[in-house]
């Protein structure tokens, strides 16, 4: 691999950032709103400052790092600006060494227009003599020009600043405002949120978002493409590739370093490659939640410790009673705890729960544990990553003793917790659903179906697939799961049968039917659903046959009575289904769902060999039973029906005429009519501009129904 | 075009419903100096930076932040660097100006007061002889007095204002204007009463900075909005809802525009409401208006003056409408608050000047601002 291939994990800013374009994930839309802002900032006299804020590791240096490659390609803001980046290790602790910090830096990019000699002359100065020319150099440097400022760890450098330092750079800044600054920090902090301070609402602050699951999984694909790891790349678009990054993301939350570090092992199945990479990276690691740990003060650290040790989220209670504490006094230092981002906290009832942040922080808690003892985190990786059944035979490829003692210990957390990976997908599941998010609902309901294959889960999912994502054509594939694994059972054939319907696979459908009135050839719904598949394929003789068998079977039901109307009028059995459809809306007078098109498609073909009367009469029905609003819905749909191929135009014209007569006595068809008179008339001419005549929702509807594109 | 830049500094062309009070401003200074007053962020800044940006014809302005200065020479010297670029402006004054550098080599070794007086002195002469006006304009002057209070004194900290004052009078044709985020009352307050002369500030104009106009609010909404490429269904509305949302307070305004902005949020009405009533009950108070209460027990340092300021804005949260004195008088201390009349209307007085509360045609009370209402009713849970 060349450099301009490798990703650095901890220090971004020194991969190349063509290579970091190609990983980004997540934040497009934030980018291009910086460049728009420096862009505003060097082209205006408005200055903008932003603060990111986000846990170490979260992609704050590649968002800086690639708005100065952007910003370096767009050569007219470019020129515009000068960049002066001041990395996270720079330590400064004066106002005077920030200037000469950052004429340094900008002498080192632009030597000709910042010579170092010059700086290296004035050092001979008092500190005020050189905090003056240097104002002044950079005031006359950018009589023209914007500085852009990017400064890494915000709070170091105004920690190190003091009040002080932060007064005179302010005042600074406010008499000369020359500079725009994108700053970052691991949290807010009370330099620029207490109103006491200089620096008070000075930046506009910007919380980064912590990867969501797909967000992990889209950069962990990027990362395997640019290792041109296609195997890997295929794995992650599979349900168990994603069930596995959200066994990373339950360990690890939504922090991007993780995710680079470890995209290279996530499809290894060999326990020793696996887990070698995993304790590397914790050992990494390690040391910088050490240090987090060691800004809290003793309680708020107590606190954190203990939920480090507890798996779920505790109450201010429960944890007031392990340290000996009062309620209040850790509800107290929990509030502010989740101030600066260390805990989360969520409402259950009245009671609030606490939980780490980020899962990681363990790490800093457990190197306290004796040394023998197995490593948490690590048998939490173990439970998440494998299923119960599969760590006993896990044991016996274990190379190492350590290795096997955390495998018998997730062995026995087996045995009185619950399946961690069903664990992880229910509440991704109930997650998805409070919040409403059915994409993430779907691709946590197809991991769960693959991951415990039970008839109940495929059900689950292909239901979702069907009635919400409409997406009926992977329901189909799920509900085959279903019928392979619960085969006596007729309801997933029905369901599968419907998907098939919405599909306009009838054979299929019928199929699903006739497998299902072999397991119980008494249910009047198979029979009906039978006869609407064979209706649909214009088997229509028979589809009467399986709808008088189901209204035998069952007569209180509406649909095989509407059904079986719809049937005879298809195979010109006019009288019988005049009556029929009699009987069924004199019964069924609230009944909306029976299919008009259909049967004045049939009926169309009756008026099209001179049947006039039975078109008046099927008409009249409709009058008299109040449903004349229906019958002018389904006329309008029953354009669809027609089939232009077999139809002249001159059918076509007197079709219309009957209607315009028959509904010039019932006011409620004069809109109908009117739509139905421009359908006919695009059919006959095939020309959208007939559609014109409508206003914009009515030539909306007309084209729904014509299945034709309007501007 | 112009995108949400809460906390940035503006480009004067898109300062958005200042004129008129800049107007009023220049208007005044034709007579005497200025005193403005402001709450933090509300745009006072932007005001001065204006003003220096486009003044009128006879005029020329220098703005300076003065939350550096810790003690009177840096205070002089600051005006004395001032000074020499106005004069630097001046090219008919080029001879004066070399002239009041050479100064420059003494700096240090000169007293504060022959070097403010001598400067001064050399202003008011180019004035007369240029024609053109310098006004002074001072960002931050409490933090200035409070940080040399604090570094040389007390007594140093009224003799710069004593100075000032007295360089006023003697120079009718001089123009400051002071501006602070702390109230100047404040760091008065903090400094013995008996060591101050008269009150130092009085011979000064003040004015208030309120939040915009409606209108001006909903202009600077639509424009941001514009700026930021959010479309909604009708945007006048959308507009309308965020300026009152932000009780027309620029500062916040912007906030809105780049909450929406960041979180991908269609700027509708409902969604706008939505945004600010997650930032009031936010935990981390994103607008850390927390402050109008951390700052009660500081700013009113007798503990029972700080329980009748607690009490007073609770009741008169619970008030839709403005209240008499009477009847505050009876709420308070029907809540148990030991309180005379006379007691009642100074602390009142001080919540005024604090920018609490403010009273209306009939002297009744209220909140100053909707927005400070309506957190502090979510924050003490009335």
């Amino acid at each position: 691999m060349s450099d301009e291939d490798y990703i650095w994990r901890f220090s971004p800013c020194r991969t190349d950032p063509e290579l970091l374009e190609t990983i980004f994930v997540q934040r497009e839309a934030l980018l291009v709103d910086l460049l728009e802002r420096v862009t505003e900032s060097a082209t205006t006299a408005s200055k903008h400052h932003v603060l990111l804020i986000g846990p170490r590791g979260f992609g704050k240096t590649h968002l800086i790092t690639l708005l100065n490659h952007r910003l370096s390609k767009h050569a007219a803001i470019s020129d515009r600006i000068r960049v002066a980046w001041l990395l996270e290790e720079e330590t400064i602790t004066s106002f005077v060494q920030l200037l000469k910090r950052i004429y340094e830096v900008l002498a080192q990019q632009y030597p000709t227009e910042f010579p170092l000699d010059w700086l290296h002359d004035l050092l001979a100065e008092s500190p005020t003599g050189i905090q003056r020319q240097l104002e002044g150099k950079l005031v006359e440097s950018f009589a023209s020009r914007t500085l852009l400022l990017c400064i890494e760890n915000l709070d170091f450098q105004f920690s190190g600043l003091g009040t002080n330092g932060q007064h005179d750079w302010r005042a600074f800044l406010q008499e000369h405002p020359f500079t725009t600054i994108i700053a970052s920090t691991q949290r807010l902090f009370v330099d620029v949120k207490s109103r006491e301070k200089p620096f008070f609402g000075f930046f506009s602050p910007v919380p980064l978002e912590p990867l969501s699951v797909s967000d992990a999984v889209e950069l962990m694909r990027r990362v395997a493409a640019n290792r041109k790891a296609t195997d890997l790349v295929a794995f992650l678009d599979s349900a168990e590739g994603r069930s596995r990054v959200r066994a990373l993301h339950h360990l690890a939350g939504g922090n991007h370093r993780i995710y680079v570090v470890l995209a290279g092992f996530i499809s290894r199945d060999s326990l020793n490659e696996l887990i070698g990479p995993f304790q590397k990276m914790a050992d990494e690691l390690t040391p910088y939640y050490q240090e987090r740990l060691r800004w809290l003060s003793p309680q708020q650290r107590q606190i954190v410790e203990h939920l480090c040790s507890q798996d779920q989220p505790c109450m201010p209670r429960q944890i007031a009673r392990q340290l000996l504490a009062t309620e209040s006094t850790i509800s107290s230092q929990l509030k502010k705890l989740l101030e600066i981002g260390y805990v989360l906290r969520s409402e259950a009832g009245r009671e609030s729960r606490y939980e780490l942040a980020e899962p990681l922080m363990r790490l800093a808690s457990e190197v306290k544990e004796p040394q023998r003892r197995p490593l948490k985190l690590l048998v939490n990786f173990l439970r998440v990553w494998y299923r119960p059944k599969a760590l006993p035979e896990l044991m016996h490829r274990a190379g190492t003793d350590s290795l096997r003692r955390h495998i018998a210990a997730a062995i026995e957390d087996a045995k009185i917790n619950p399946d961690q990976q069903i664990r992880i997908l229910i509440d991704a599941i109930e997650k998805a659903r409070a919040e409403g998010n059915f994409s993430e609902l779907l691709q946590a309901l197809e991991e769960k179906a693959h991951m415990t294959n039970t008839a109940q889960d495929w059900f689950h999912l292909a239901y979702v697939q069907s009635e919400i994502a409409k997406d009926h054509r992977s329901a189909v594939v799920s509900y085959d799961h279903v019928i392979k694994l619960d085969p006596g059972q007729t309801w997933p054939l029905i369901e599968k049968g419907y998907a098939l319907h919405q599909l306009k696979r009838y054979e299929e459908e019928l199929a699903c039917y006739e497998r299902a009135l072999i397991i119980d050839s008494d249910d009047a719904l198979l029979w009906n659903n039978k006869g609407s598949s064979l209706h649909e394929l214009r088997r229509y003789d028979e589809a009467v046959a399986c709808f008088v068998r189901a209204v035998e079977l069952d007569p209180r039901t509406h649909q095989q009575l509407f059904n079986l109307a719809g049937s005879l009028f298809a195979i010109g059995r006019y009288a019988e289904g005049l009556a029929q459809l009699r009987a069924a809306m004199a019964r069924f007078s609230h009944i909306k769902d029976l299919d008009e098109p259909s049967m004045i498609d049939s009926l169309r073909r009756a008026f099209s060999v001179g049947n006039e009367l039975v078109v008046r009469q099927f008409a009249d029905l409709f009058h008299e039973f109040n449903r004349i609003s229906r019958l002018g819905d389904g006329l309008v749909r029953s354009l669809a029906k027609i089939d232009l191929e077999n139809t002249t135009h001159d059918s076509l014209n007197r079709w219309l005429d009957f209607w315009e007569h028959w509904g010039s006595t019932h006011v409620e068809m004069e809109v109908p009519l009117r739509l139905f008179r421009t359908g006919i008339g695009y059919l006959i001419k095939q020309d959208r501009k007939m559609l014109l005549d409508l206003v914009l929702s009515e030539r909306q509807l007309v084209a729904q129904v014509l299945e034709i594109e309007v501007s | 075009m112009v995108k949400a830049n809460p906390g940035g500094s503006l480009d004067p062309r898109f300062i958005v419903g200042r004129d008129e009070l800049i107007r009023q401003i220049w208007d005044v200074l034709e007579r005497q100096c200025v005193l403005l007053n402001a709450e933090r962020r509300i745009g006072k800044t932007s005001i001065v930076r204006k003003m220096a940006a486009c003044p009128p014809s006879g005029w020329l302005a220098v703005f300076q932040d003065l939350e550096k200065i810790h003690t009177p020479e840096e205070f002089s010297e600051a005006v004395y660097r001032q000074v020499q670029q106005y004069l630097s402006w001046l090219p008919k004054l080029k001879k004066a100006a070399e002239e009041h550098k050479t100064g420059e080599y003494g700096l240090n070794s000169r007293s504060w007061k022959p070097l403010l007086e001598d400067t001064i002195r050399q202003l008011m002469d180019a004035q007369k002889k240029s024609g053109k006006r310098l006004v002074m304009l001072w960002d931050e002057v409490p933090y200035m007095i409070n940080n040399i209070r604090k570094r040389s004194g007390e007594q140093q900290a009224v003799e710069v204002l004593d100075q000032l004052r007295s360089l006023r009078q003697e120079n009718p044709e001089l123009r400051m204007v002071f501006t602070g985020s702390v109230g100047l009352h404040h760091v008065l307050d903090s400094i013995q009463a008996a060591q101050i002369s008269a009150a130092p500030v009085n011979d000064m104009y003040a004015i208030e900075v309120t939040p915009l106009e409606s209108d001006a609010a909903k202009q600077l909404a639509r424009e941001l909005l514009l700026g930021e490429s959010l479309t909604s269904k009708d945007t006048d509305k959308s507009a309308a809802t965020i300026a009152l949302e932000a009780d027309y307070f620029p500062f916040f305004i912007h906030h809105i525009v780049a909450g929406l902005k960041l979180g991908g949020i269609a700027p509708e009405p409902d969604n706008i409401r939505s945004l600010v009533r997650r930032q009031l009950t936010d935990a981390n108070d994103p607008w850390e208006l927390g402050h109008f209460r951390k700052r009660i027990p500081v700013y009113y340092a007798q503990e029972q003056d700080a329980r009748l300021v607690t009490t007073i804005m609770d009741h008169l949260a619970g008030c839709p409408d403005f209240i008499s004195l009477n009847d505050l008088l009876s709420a308070v201390q029907m809540q148990g608050v030991t309180v005379n009349r006379d007691e009642l209307i100074r602390v009142l007085r001080l919540m005024e000047r604090d920018h609490y509360l403010r009273r209306n045609d009939d002297g009744h009370y209220q909140f100053r601002f909707e927005l400070i209402k309506r957190w502090w009713k979510l924050d003490r849970g009335l």
